[in-house]
């Protein structure tokens, strides 16, 4: 047994923890260095979704239906796979009008109607404080639970005392305090509450690892994993019912789809969902990760479910202990009281996050689409003439805040003792499914106008009405059981669970039919035969084409005509206190460059930014009432809306131009630019290529010019010095006439020019002709020669004396590299498919790894890895190379430096057809 | 058209699998009395295919110049 | 009057026409035929100065009229850069970094030693 002081402060202990993280994401915000502003936080802060409901909940469906618990998770998964065309549209239009609600979204949609606001906040009201009552029931259940001890049976239902001694009173208050002080701390422009969802985000982690916790606790710690888990139980039929989907148990396949589409709806439109999704939202870009972290996060809490109702139905298998309670009490009679301790805070943390959050929401729609525009209407409280308004707002906010808590700790009292977590969880999704024709209808569709609406939502709730909250009076004991099997008034049409003689639904799918049947239908039959007012016309266009209307250009096509800036200003000091007003003033003024001291009216634009900060605090229906009062003109007429919108389209798609525009000029000067560094650099390797010819060309005049004026001035030489003198100069110039020719080669062979002699030719026969002219400076050099070569010609197409030289210039080179005496020569031909591979290695100096690709290209002279020095003209290679290339061969060296190296070139042979049937293929011309 | 609007028609795919996944005949296949690895097939089924839509959904958003499969090149 | 002539260059054929020059002219001669050999002969031969080739394996021209001029112990080194490299760019570099004079190859024998002549000279009046 846990002692209920260590519950109690635990409990408090956590609310502080709370608190702290609330108050420094506050503080953070302040600095404008938000710890919220990412699609982490905001993914975790949507799974507020994630009550009690789910926490305690989802095993008691579980264990009673199976798979039932399932369409409420599996519907926000698909709906998530449209948030990006949904959610991101809705929460883009609701940023554009500051919309504080879900209620202020319908009101603002439908030409800012302070009716349809109302009755939309009566709604979410009557349909949410049943919930609001679940997760207080779940907190005080939890708590009686884990305070007792566990030889105590318990039957899971809260025991009452008087109200001054009831726990969940208190926490009720406590709840009812938190958040108040991070609800509504200050009247803000935006109703965001960053410290909150700092919180709430938080909570979501708690309640998550504590189910985890004894998720895993039971399917590994009491079982033996899921298989065990499973098997075990399908050994008693009850249970074994549960594995499939089965009218007599489970729900027939129909209910399983009205439940699916009830949580698509839920996860739009329910308040707190609004509420962090819409309103807190800080970035519409972070819905992008959320589309998948969300139904992920939903994927894992569910994990575990199946095994823990099993698990549950299994150990009390004596029915002695109510299914919603299995979580916790399976750590309690296993005397785990740390674990039991977890999953209580946990329970906890679903529960209360979804009591503030909607507190919140529900407050605000209250507030600011209820209470404000009655007061206001109401004269005889001469509101419009008091000075400042702000702190009744505050203490309005605060106090219906109280309310709604209070409503559902009186509900849970008095009637929420009879229902499973469950099945009032759904009588609410079935409310607030209400809310999708009017909105998704308003957000896609210009035409639906605010009379379908009204009457759309009118009659979906009083069905709602009829079909679900009322037949339960009568189960608690209030009305009289013949209503449901008569009918009301006696009529048997009016049967609460068989509307019409509708038989064969359970009654949420039953409730759900009806009401959608008549809210959509009556929503676009109506929009389709009534006459919108010019504000209707001008917001459904708002609404529907946000996207066009917000490319970055501002736009205010309301209101015509002028204010007195006086007038404006007591306006919004009234709403939003001094401070508040002054500052706004200050900071508009300073960025339309305005004195304001020194106008005395402003323009519409003006008039427009002051409705938009209003409508920030107390909602658009009653901003707009009031800026009615002061601006002097009639609103623009649709007409008059209708053009400066186009314009504002034609100034948006006219920029849209102009910024394709100036990114293809970018693009063009990038182009440029990049030419320009080509040319530049084409320019360099040209003036390279120039300076390197003059040096090759100079180096050998240098010497017969020396040579030559040495021999003309030394008349008196000796015979043999003049000899050797001669023979430099002889040299020299045969070694610049070489080096002309080669450039001139080059030169015909990259321009095109030279005259390509292409016959049919013996590559073997060429190869040993080239060796036989070459065998003299072998011999000088007393190379050995090894030669290995097919006995059978092997033809290619080429021209027989480039492909001569080829094979000069690479023995040549073998030769200049052998070392004397010991050199050894290898030259190999081998016919490797349809090509001619061609070797010649030696056993000389080797070129070093980083050359071996170099050697190929112009004027690289790779120096001699001995002694640096370099050799050769650096053109032969690149010519040999643009021979070989032209035959459509490749050419390559494979060296290792001081062991000698292997060149190695390739021929493609002359295909035997060509032999035979083509003989002008000898001639072939090549491009 | 735009890498956005290519995106949203995979999401909207994605949507139209998981409609399939959970609310057409399709999911009668797996409603049956069976088991597998001592795990009821239904339950499998419903995890498996949830995951697999979640696992398409960040591939989708979180890879979107990701070519499609079936694309030729 | 005489002095020590350092020659650097690798191609043997100029080599050989500029010991024979500087031969001619009295001078005591040593060749280095790259970086490495030209920078081992500076602390050993001690030159009054250098014939030097720019396109050098190892180390190149400039680099080593760089080291020389930054060394104080050869600040009384002549450098005469002797290199078939004729570009403005070049001529510049070298001037640049402190070399004497910038003679570009092909070279009249008769130029090259007067400008050798004269710079010996000037630097011995100087002394």
């Amino acid at each position: 047994m846990i002692q209920n002081w260590a519950i109690i402060s635990t409990s408090l202990l956590y609310l502080g923890v709370l608190f702290a993280i609330a108050y420094y994401g506050d503080k953070r915000a302040q600095e404008n260095r938000s710890i919220i502003s990412n699609p982490y936080i905001y993914s975790l802060s949507l799974a507020v979704y994630c009550t009690a409901w789910t926490f305690y909940g989802s095993v008691g469906r579980a264990a009673n239906t199976g798979v039932g618990f399932l369409p409420i998770y599996l519907g926000p998964t698909l709906m998530a796979a449209l948030w990006v065309v949904v959610l991101r549209k809705i929460i883009r239009i609701s940023k554009k009008n500051r919309i504080t609600s879900i209620a202020d979204f319908i009101s603002s949609r439908y030409g800012k109607s302070p009716i349809l606001g109302g009755i939309v906040t009566v709604i979410a009201v009557i349909g949410i404080v049943p919930y609001l009552s679940l997760q207080l029931k779940a907190i005080s259940i939890s708590f009686q639970i884990i305070s007792t001890h566990p030889g105590i049976h318990v039957q899971g239902e809260p025991v009452f005392h008087s109200l001054f001694d009831d726990t969940t009173f208190y926490i009720a208050l406590i709840l009812a305090l938190f958040t108040i002080l991070f609800g509504t701390r200050h009247l803000d422009a935006t109703e965001r509450h960053e410290g909150l969802v700092a919180a709430i985000a938080f909570e979501s982690v708690v309640k998550l690892i504590a189910f985890l916790a004894v998720g895993i606790f039971v399917t590994y710690g009491l079982y033996n994993g899921f298989g065990d888990v499973f098997t075990r139980a399908s050994r008693i039929p009850e249970l074994e019912k549960l594995f499939t989907l089965n009218k007599e148990v489970t729900g027939t396949w129909g209910d399983w789809l009205w439940l699916v589409f009830l949580s698509m709806m839920a996860i739009m439109f329910l308040p707190r969902q609004f509420q962090v999704a819409v309103i807190e939202n800080v970035n519409e870009k972070h819905v992008e990760k959320a589309v998948w972290l969300f139904p992920l996060y939903l994927f894992v809490i569910n994990l575990f479910v199946l095994p823990i109702a099993f698990g549950g139905m299994m150990h009390f298998s004596d029915g002695s202990v109510n299914p919603d309670t299995f979580v916790l009490s399976l750590p309690i009679v296993e005397k785990h009281n740390t674990l039991a301790l977890l999953v209580f805070i946990g329970g906890f943390s679903a529960a209360t996050s979804m009591v503030i959050v909607e507190t919140i929401a529900l407050s605000t729609m209250f507030c600011n689409d209820l209470a404000m525009p009655i007061l206001l209407n109401l004269k005889f409280l001469k509101l419009d003439q008091r000075k400042d308004l702000s702190s009744l707002l505050l203490f309005l906010r605060r106090s219906s805040i109280v309310l709604v808590l209070l409503m559902g700790y009186f509900y849970f009292r008095f009637i929420g003792e009879y229902f499973s977590l469950v099945s009032i969880g759904l009588i609410s999704f079935c409310a607030v499914a209400q809310f999708a024709p009017a909105i998704l209808g308003g957000i896609f569709w210009k035409g639906g106008s605010r009379t379908g609406a009204l009457a759309g939502l009118i009659a979906g709730f009083i069905i709602w009405v009829f079909t679900l909250p009322f037949p339960s009076l009568v189960q608690v004991g209030i009305l009289p059981e013949r209503i449901l099997t008569e009918g009301l008034f006696g009529v048997g049409l009016l049967k609460p669970y068989q509307l019409f003689g509708l038989q064969g639904f359970n009654p949420i799918s039953h409730t759900l039919f009806w009401s959608m049947l008549f809210n959509v239908g009556l929503y676009v039959t109506i929009s389709l035969y009534s006459k919108r007012s010019g504000i209707e016309q001008t917001q459904a266009s708002l609404f529907v084409d946000i996207f066009k209307y917000t490319g970055g250009v501002e736009f205010s096509p309301t209101w015509r005509g002028t204010a007195p800036v006086k007038e404006l200003h007591s306006l919004l000091r009234k709403f939003l206190g001094e401070p508040t007003a002054n500052r706004l003033f200050r900071d508009y003024a300073r960025k339309r460059k305005i004195n304001l001291k020194e106008t005395f009216e402003v323009d519409a634009d003006f008039v427009q930014f002051a409705e938009q900060a209003l409508a920030a605090t107390v909602g658009s229906a009653t901003a707009r009432a009031m800026i009615s009062t002061v601006v002097k003109e009639e609103p623009l007429s649709p007409d008059e809306v209708k053009s400066i919108l186009d314009e504002t389209q034609q100034v948006i798609a006219y920029s849209r131009k102009l910024e394709e525009k100036s990114r293809e000029l970018e693009r063009a000067t990038a182009e440029l630019k990049a030419a320009n560094q080509r040319l530049q650099e084409l320019d360099r390797l040209k003036d390279d290529f120039v300076s390197t010819v003059t040096h090759e060309l100079r180096t050998p005049l240098t010497s017969v010019r020396a040579f030559s004026e040495i021999l003309y001035d030394n008349t008196d030489l000796e015979l043999s010095q003049r000899q050797h003198f001669l023979k430099i100069i002889i040299k020299e110039s045969e070694r610049l006439t070489r080096l002309i020719n080669q450039l001139l080669d080059l030169q015909k062979i990259e321009s095109d020019t030279m005259d390509w002699n292409i016959e049919r030719i013996d590559i073997v026969e060429l190869v040993k002709d080239a060796v036989q002219a070459t065998s003299q400076l072998m011999n000088e050099k007393s190379i050995t020669l090894d030669m290995n070569v097919p006995d059978q010609p092997l033809y290619i197409n080429g021209d027989p004396d480039r492909l001569t030289q080829v094979m000069l210039n690479l023995l040549s080179n073998a030769i200049k590299f052998s070392p004397e005496e010991k050199g050894l020569i290898t030259i190999n031909i081998a016919r490797e498919g349809d090509q001619v591979l061609v070797s010649v290695k030696d056993n000389g100096i080797g070129i070093r790894k980083e050359d071996q690709g170099l050697i190929f290209e112009k004027f690289r002279q790779v120096h001699n890895p001995v002694d640096g020095r370099p050799s050769g003209s650096g053109l032969g290679l690149a010519i040999t190379r643009q021979i070989v290339e032209y035959h459509q061969g490749k050419i390559w060296v494979e060296s290792s430096p001081g062991l000698g190296s292997t060149f190695f070139f390739t021929l493609p042979l002359a295909s035997e057809m060509a032999m035979e049937t083509s003989p002008e293929s000898s001639e072939q011309p090549q491009e | 058209m735009t890498a956005r609007s290519l995106k949203i028609q995979k999401l909207i795919t994605l949507f139209i699998l998981g409609v399939i996944f959970y609310c057409t005949p399709f999911f009668s296949l797996f409603n049956v009395d069976k088991e597998f690895l001592g795990v009821p097939v239904l339950y499998l089924y419903l995890f498996i295919s949830w995951g697999l839509l979640i696992t398409l959904t960040a591939f989708v958003i979180e890879f979107p110049r990701m070519k499609s499969l079936n694309s030729s090149k | 009057m005489a002095g020590k002539i350092l020659i650097v260059d690798d191609e043997p054929n100029i080599v050989i026409s500029l010991e024979f020059l500087m031969n001619q002219g009295g001078y005591e001669i040593e060749v280095a035929r790259d970086g490495k050999q030209a920078v081992e002969a500076l602390d050993k031969f001690q030159p009054d100065l250098v014939l030097l080739d720019v396109m050098l394996p190892y180390k190149d021209g400039f680099e080593i009229c760089q080291m020389i001029r930054e060394n104080p112990k050869w600040k009384h080194i002549k450098i005469v850069m002797l290199t078939a490299k004729g570009r403005e760019m070049d001529i510049n570099k070298g001037l640049a970094l402190g070399a004497d004079a910038y003679i570009t190859k092909p070279f009249s024998t008769k130029e090259l030693l007067e400008k050798v002549q004269e710079i010996l000279n000037n630097s011995s009046n100087d002394a």
